[in-house]
């Protein structure tokens, strides 16, 4: 009884994560443009394609992520090799504080500076203060991740390496950075794709000119069902997919 | 080259004074042990002359330069850590010319040949740390600090990650390569019989002080204090007198000859293959423990016996 109620128990919790995404997944392959099957066919993959705003959204996107990813990822290596250094629990708790704060409390925040800082610089919200806002959450995961790795690390490394000639200089460079590489590759990877994925703070933030992906496809799909979400979405978690098991895989070396 | 001279090293860490006042000399190419149980100062003593910590008071210099104030990477000492710490993203040939690339070695590749060879790890040269036995990892290890050729090498506990066989065997090695290479070596350890094995002189440390220099024999055979006495081997305490349990005898009949003797009733006997141990109580209280071989009797539990020694094996110490 209980090996056949096991695997049926197992298949059901499967379903119900996966099965919405399943069905959004099938039916961008639907020729029909409503919820009932009509038959295989790439015309809203061909829509997407030929759409030039959605395009823009992309190009938005990835630029975003791109550039606030090298940005957090240099901020966030840095800082966690400091935390480490410091060794606070003060410190590096404070960091987590971030992680649990709710994003459209971020947003608000963010937004507050922004408009507060216009007062002295005369900015408008654009694809600088997006780029701005998805560095500062993305440092706390590059944090997070590196602190990881810097945690099973032997404190005795860089003073070998000091001991044997190094400057303090040279012994993170030669020694410290190396043995983080694996880390520092895999929070790149979840930096890149928690900005891509954002939309709460993005559309708090963001002007004119910095539609993004996400804050298209809300906007698409407010206007109600539409095969072509469904398309854009099939590729983007196939995507963002691909770059989690590549982290993941990375961590685990 | 010279002599390491420590002067009068004073360190204080928030907590506590780790390091109170110690005075000694390491005369050059000597096998040099500092033994003390955990927290006794000794590798606060070790990282102060590699350069991590800079003592609060005191001189430390080698021959006539003083060390104090330089950075680590400028002191003509290198250090075997007690994990390692061997670069993990590099190989054991890496790991090994780490040190002589830092300073520009132009002979670079035969040094590391050399040094390889030293510890018999050619076979091994192009594996990472993570594909080493432990005995791989620590000749690595020791080669990666002979290598630079430094006047002193600090050793931090090189042998207590290896499991008991492995240690002894490794003993050996270290004995030998230090007689070979003739670099002082700074031996710091908790474990007395290490120490005693490998060492021309030893100093014992205890709460950040010194209780005595000494050799090996010195230092076991007549300690300065009680500490000394019982960190280096078991005692019985007969007042002021301590006796190791080796060298007390039991009989049944009075020995004659001028042997100090007690008299007393055994406790316990236990069989430990080598020996047999032998406690017993004197009507004073105190308790005397001895080791006896297999040829000279056993004991029965509640038996009336005479336990003595000899004169000249008696340790006396004020107290």
């Amino acid at each position: 009884m209980k090996q056949r109620l096991l695997p049926l128990y197992v298949i059901s919790i499967y379903a119900f994560l996966h099965l919405p995404l399943l069905i959004l997944c099938a039916f961008s392959f639907n020729s029909s443009r409503f919820t009932i099957w009509e038959g295989f066919s790439l015309v809203w993959y061909k829509a997407m394609w030929n759409d030039g705003a959605l395009a823009e959204a992309t190009w938005n996107s990835l630029l975003i992520a791109a550039v606030s990813t090298v940005l957090a990822t240099v901020v966030g290596t840095l800082g966690a090799y400091g935390l480490w250094k410091k060794n606070s629990k003060f410190l590096s708790g404070s960091m987590y504080l971030s992680l649990v704060t709710p994003e459209i409390i971020t947003g608000i925040a963010l937004l507050a500076t922004f408009q507060w800082a216009f007062r002295f610089f005369h900015l408008q919200l654009g694809m600088h203060t997006v780029i701005l806002a998805h560095v500062t959450f993305s440092i706390a995961y590059v944090l997070l991740v590196v602190m990881a790795r810097l945690r099973t690390a032997d404190p005795a490394l860089e003073e070998a390496a000091l001991d044997l000639g190094a400057t303090e200089w040279q012994a993170f460079r030669l020694v410290t950075l190396p043995m983080l590489k694996p880390g520092i590759a895999a929070a790149a990877l979840l930096a890149f794709t928690v900005s891509f994925d954002d939309y709460v703070i993005t559309s708090l933030v963001a002007g004119v000119d910095s539609e993004t992906l996400p804050m298209m496809l809300y906007a698409m799909a407010r206007r109600g069902a539409n095969p072509v979400v469904s398309a854009i979405s099939t590729v983007i978690f196939v995507g963002l997919g691909i770059l989690i098991v590549a982290s993941e895989r990375l961590q685990k070396t | 080259m010279g002599d390491l001279h420590l002067e009068a090293i004073y360190k204080e860490f928030p907590s506590h004074r780790v390091v109170d006042g110690i005075t000694l000399t390491i005369p050059q190419g000597c096998f040099y042990s500092l033994l003390g149980p955990s927290g006794c100062g000794k590798t606060t003593t070790l990282r102060m002359i590699a350069g991590f910590d800079e003592p609060d008071r005191g001189v430390i210099k080698l021959g006539d330069r003083t060390l104090n104030g330089l950075r680590p990477y400028e002191r003509p000492v290198t250090t075997v850590f007690q994990s390692y710490a061997l670069f993990p993203h590099l190989t054991a040939a890496e790991n090994i010319a780490f040190g002589l690339k830092r300073k520009g070695d132009p002979d670079t590749a035969r040094k590391v040949k050399e040094a390889l060879d030293l510890v018999q790890l050619s076979a091994k040269a192009d594996r990472l740390p993570a594909k080493m036995s432990g005995g791989e990892r620590q000749r690595t290890a020791l080669a990666r600090a002979l290598v630079l050729q430094p006047e002193v090498l600090l050793l931090d506990e090189p042998l207590s990650a290896l499991d008991p066989k492995l240690r002894k065997q490794m003993r050996l090695e270290l004995k030998e390569l230090q007689a070979r290479v003739g670099i002082t070596f700074l031996f710091i350890t908790h474990d007395q019989e290490e120490a005693l094995s490998l060492s021309d002189q030893i100093a014992v440390m205890n709460k950040g002080r010194l209780e005595q220099i000494g050799t090996p024999q010195e230092i076991y055979l007549t300690p300065a204090t009680r500490f000394v006495a019982g960190f280096l081997g078991a005692v019985n305490w007969v007042g002021a007198i301590g006796v190791r349990p080796e060298l007390t005898r039991i009989s049944r009949e009075a020995p004659g000859n001028g042997a100090r003797v007690v008299e007393a009733t055994v406790s316990s006997a236990m069989f430990l293959g080598d020996c047999f141990q032998v406690e017993t109580k004197t009507p004073a209280g105190d308790s005397i423990v001895a080791q006896i071989a297999h040829g000279l009797g056993e004991f029965q539990r509640g038996e009336r016996v005479h336990v003595w020694w000899h004169p000249h094996d008696e340790m006396a110490i004020p107290q």
